[in-house]
């Protein structure tokens, strides 16, 4: 079986082949099947693609439906009204999909926009670190970027309108739509609807509007905040003269800040009653954030063993079955799973990896 | 009764006297005496003093004192009377009964929140420094001009709120209240509950036994949350509640209230909004 | 079974006023009050057999007694505890030797809290003006058909003497009383003060609950739970 490479500038009709290999310029006219496809330089597939292996360092910009086993994207994959349907993908740079992905697995760990996601596990970290894979795009001119992508890419945060799963886990990305069994949102994760019924964790960071579980409405964020009577009743009695705009600014802040207390209450919490200890930190009247200087600062010490432990300053504890993740440092007894450390790692055995920012000492 | 004595340095003395003038501390046993003046601290047992005014710590057992102003920490063991006490530091009390009783002076500025322990009964209790009421108190009417934070629900006939006042619940007869930023209070019940912007002194406040002068105060015009009013008559205005209940409501300007209920008669200012009116 | 506080005041007739007096005055126990979520956040309910009775016992006595006299003698001080031969020994002002002649003239070995104000008394006048045993037992035996009928603590109670034998007169405080000038008067003591003092001392000691509740308010409210406040609050 014959394998196509082109260096320089190039088209491939269609065909089978061993292996595509695209270091300069290259366009595919009809539907290919190849064992592996690697694009290093530009390639823009207008027939259909089928391989074991796709492996994208440089950009490719796809106008027909992609077929693969496993995708890696270190550049830039840009699907036009083509869905790509992979076992696996795992993205370090940029993906955008006006059609459809499905993936069994699916990893990103770049920059994504993709109208509709299907999956079984799905992961989409944000990481600015892949703006860099996105030299030679003018990313400044946000109008052109979108006329390019066919999408509006935001390189701040990744975006999905619809994603159908059976686990999510996301930071920092904006979803119109979740249905998902078990959801975990981090890091500033906007979501206009979530559909879940089994365990949702919701970091206090995120923004959700509307939590659908089991049937019920957990949350209804338009609800609370746009049909509100008494808020409109004010807004009333401003537009009919009756207060002055100081006393509307006065009532106003009397209805948010209850509100704002309100929402300490159990039935505003966006987490399930999933018997994990939460400990958060206020600085003054705003919540810590991970990123905060000071969260670094706060060392915990959980007396006893635990299944997974996420800490945003230093952690101390006792044995772990699962990961442990600290924005600081980590002493503890044996660890069941990974390690993860802003700085030092002090513990027993560790069957998983261990990510120290600085010095590890495994104690015998 | 003896001639006034001056005491410089540390000093025993028994017996009745005119007037006391010391410079050091002094100890005072079985006496009767009309005035004291002390820099120092005063150990009195057992004795009836007119006046006394005490730069320094006062420990008193079993004393009757008409009028106390005490610029230390009061300690006071078993039963202790005193019509007018003025203290601006601590008190610790067995069994204190006073007639006005005040935290504070007027013209000196306490930084520090005071703190009183042990049981306390007054007519009148006037806090006009940060005070923390966690104590056994009896007190007829209170009258606060100071920011005070209540653990528990303050009982008493009068209470007057002139400042910040943070308490889960305050239960009195009268209760008035003058809308400052910060005030938190789950639930105000008695008789009467008014909240203004504006105090201005009536006859029965003019009529309670008191040491300082109240003239025209106004807020800051804050809005302030109250969770629950429950009153025969209720008059309220600037105040965020949940639920009003009375025989005669006034919800004045500025109010928010989610419901209120009432037996015989309902006002409310169209400058305020109120959620669901339900007659009884 | 519970009752609102709307359904109450409708009930019994009476004002918010009143209802929120009887409680600071502790006519009313706290732990009655019972806060449960509603649509405006939170609503006040009571268990509703024990309230009741409650109020009703007030509006009748209310006419003949002060508060304070009705506090004193609806609150368990008064009451309701019963004090035993151990507590009057942790009674320091109550003379440990003369704990057995007093079980021995009222003939049983607890006491109401207004005896145990009149047994002090007595305690005091042995140790400060040198009576005999058999004075006390004289004192007890004199009064002792009138302490049930004490129903609060606003009462003096007064030690005399005459021709060399010592009597005790329970005088309410209020009353003026011209004694014959042939009786002295030896002493004189507030059960005011004796049981002000009480509430000092022995507030740990004796801590137990406001009012005991019997099975059917349990059931009533599964919630409640024991009240930390101790009756000589």
């Amino acid at each position: 079986m014959r394998s196509e490479k082109i260096e320089g500038i190039g088209s491939i009709r269609g065909g089978e082949f061993e292996n595509i290999q695209i270091e300069g310029i290259g366009k595919l006219k009809g539907n290919a099947i190849a064992q592996s496809v690697s694009v290093e330089g530009l390639f823009k597939s207008k027939g259909k693609l089928e391989t074991k292996s796709l492996r994208i360092e440089g950009i490719h910009r796809a106008f027909r439906d992609i077929k693969a086993k496993e995708v890696r994207i270190d550049g830039v994959l840009k699907l036009r009204r083509a869905s790509l349907l992979a076992d696996k993908i795992i993205c370090m740079g940029v993906i955008t999909c006006t059609n459809e992905i499905n993936a069994d697995e699916l990893e990103i760990r770049g920059i994504c926009s993709i109208a509709n996601l299907y999956g079984d596990k799905v992961k989409v970290n944000y990481y600015s670190e892949a703006r860099e894979k996105v030299r030679g795009i003018p990313t400044q001119l946000s109008l052109v970027m979108n006329m390019y992508f066919g999408r509006k890419v935001s390189f701040d945060h990744n975006s999905i309108d619809y994603v159908e799963c059976t686990s999510l886990e996301a930071s920092n990305t904006t979803f119109k739509t979740i249905h998902a069994q078990e959801v975990s949102l981090k890091d500033y994760c906007q979501v206009e609807k979530l559909y879940c019924d089994g365990k949702i964790d919701i970091d206090p960071t995120c923004s959700v509007g509307k939590i659908i579980s089991n049937g019920k409405v957990l949350k209804d964020k338009e609800n609370n905040d746009m049909a509100n009577p008494t808020l409109m009743k004010i807004l009333d009695l401003y537009k009919n003269n009756k207060i002055t705009a100081d006393e509307a600014e006065k009532m106003l802040g009397a209805i948010s800040v209850s509100q704002n207390n309100n929402n300490d209450t159990e039935g505003q919490l966006t987490w399930s009653d999933d018997g994990k200890l939460r400990i958060v930190a206020f600085l003054g009247r705003k919540l810590l954030k991970k990123s905060a200087p000071e969260a670094s600062k706060i060392e915990v010490t959980l007396d006893g063993d635990v299944l997974n432990v996420d800490s945003y300053g230093s952690l101390t504890c006792g044995q772990v079955s699962g990961n442990a993740t600290a924005g600081s440092s980590i002493t503890c007894g044996d660890i069941g799973g990974n390690v993860t450390a802003g700085s030092s790692v002090r513990c027993k055995n560790v069957t998983g990896k261990i990510t120290a920012g600085s010095g590890v000492v495994i104690e015998k | 009764m003896k001639q006034n004595t001056i005491a410089l340095g540390e000093k025993h003395l028994e017996g009745d006297y005119h007037r006391i003038l010391a410079a050091g501390d002094i100890w005072l046993k079985d006496s009767k005496t009309k005035s004291i003046y002390t820099a120092g601290d005063i150990d009195i047992e057992n004795s009836c003093i007119r006046k006394i005014y005490s730069a320094g710590d006062l420990t008193a057992k079993a004393v009757t004192i008409g009028l106390g102003k005490v610029a230390g920490d009061l300690t006071l063991q078993g039963i202790c009377k005193v019509d007018k006490l003025i203290v601006v530091g601590d008190i610790s009390a067995e069994y204190l009964e006073c007639t006005c009783l005040r935290n504070g002076s007027n013209n000196s500025k306490v930084n520090n929140t005071l703190h009183w322990s042990g049981f306390i009964k007054a007519e009148t209790f006037e806090s006009v420094a940060p005070f923390l009421l966690d104590l056994d108190y009896e007190f007829a009417t209170m009258i606060i001009s100071g920011p005070l934070v209540a653990t528990e629900e303050i009982a008493c006939t009068n209470f007057y709120g002139l400042d910040q006042i943070t308490a889960p619940c305050i239960n009195a007869d009268l209760i008035y209240l003058l809308t400052n930023d910060g005030t938190e209070v789950g639930e105000l019940v008695g008789s009467s509950i008014t909240i203004e912007t504006k105090f201005k002194p009536d006859k029965i406040f003019k009529s309670i036994p008191k040491t300082l002068r109240y003239n025209d105060l106004y807020s800051d015009k804050s809005l302030i949350t109250i969770e629950a009013i429950s009153s025969d008559k209720v008059i309220i205005n600037s105040v965020k509640a949940n639920s009003v209940s009375g025989i005669d409501v006034v919800i004045g300007d500025l109010c928010i209230v989610d419901e209120v209920v009432y037996q015989k008669s309902i006002k409310i200012s169209d400058k305020a909004v109120v959620g669901r009116v339900v007659k009884q | 079974m519970l009752i609102s506080k709307k359904d109450l005041l409708n009930e019994t007739g009476i004002s918010y006023g009143q209802l929120y007096r009887w409680k600071r005055e502790g006519l009313i126990p706290e732990e009655w009050f019972i806060k449960q979520p509603s649509f405006t956040g939170q609503e006040t309910f009571f268990p509703k057999a024990k309230i009741l009775k409650r109020i009703n016992a007030i509006k009748e006595l209310k006419d003949q007694y002060s508060l304070e006299e009705l506090a004193k003698m609806l609150s368990p001080e008064v009451a309701e505890r019963m004090f035993t031969e151990k507590d009057l020994q942790v009674i320091g002002e109550i003379y440990d030797g003369l704990i057995p002649c007093f079980c021995k003239v009222f003939e049983k070995n607890k006491f109401t809290y207004v005896e145990v104000l009149f047994l002090t008394a007595v305690s005091i006048f042995y140790k400060e003006h040198d009576l005999q045993l058999i004075d006390v037992e004289n004192i007890c035996s004199g009064l002792i058909q009138y302490l049930p009928e004490i129903k609060q603590t606003d009462y003096l109670c007064l030690l005399l003497e005459h021709n060399g034998t010592y009597f005790a007169v329970i005088q309410d405080e209020k009353s003026t009383v011209y004694m014959d000038n042939r009786i002295k008067h030896i002493a004189k003591v507030r059960l005011n003060d004796i049981s002000a003092n009480m509430k000092i001392k022995y507030r740990k000691r004796f801590n137990f609950m406001f009012d005991e509740a019997d099975e059917d308010d349990k059931k009533d409210n599964p919630l409640q739970v024991p009240s930390s406040k101790g009756v000589l609050a």
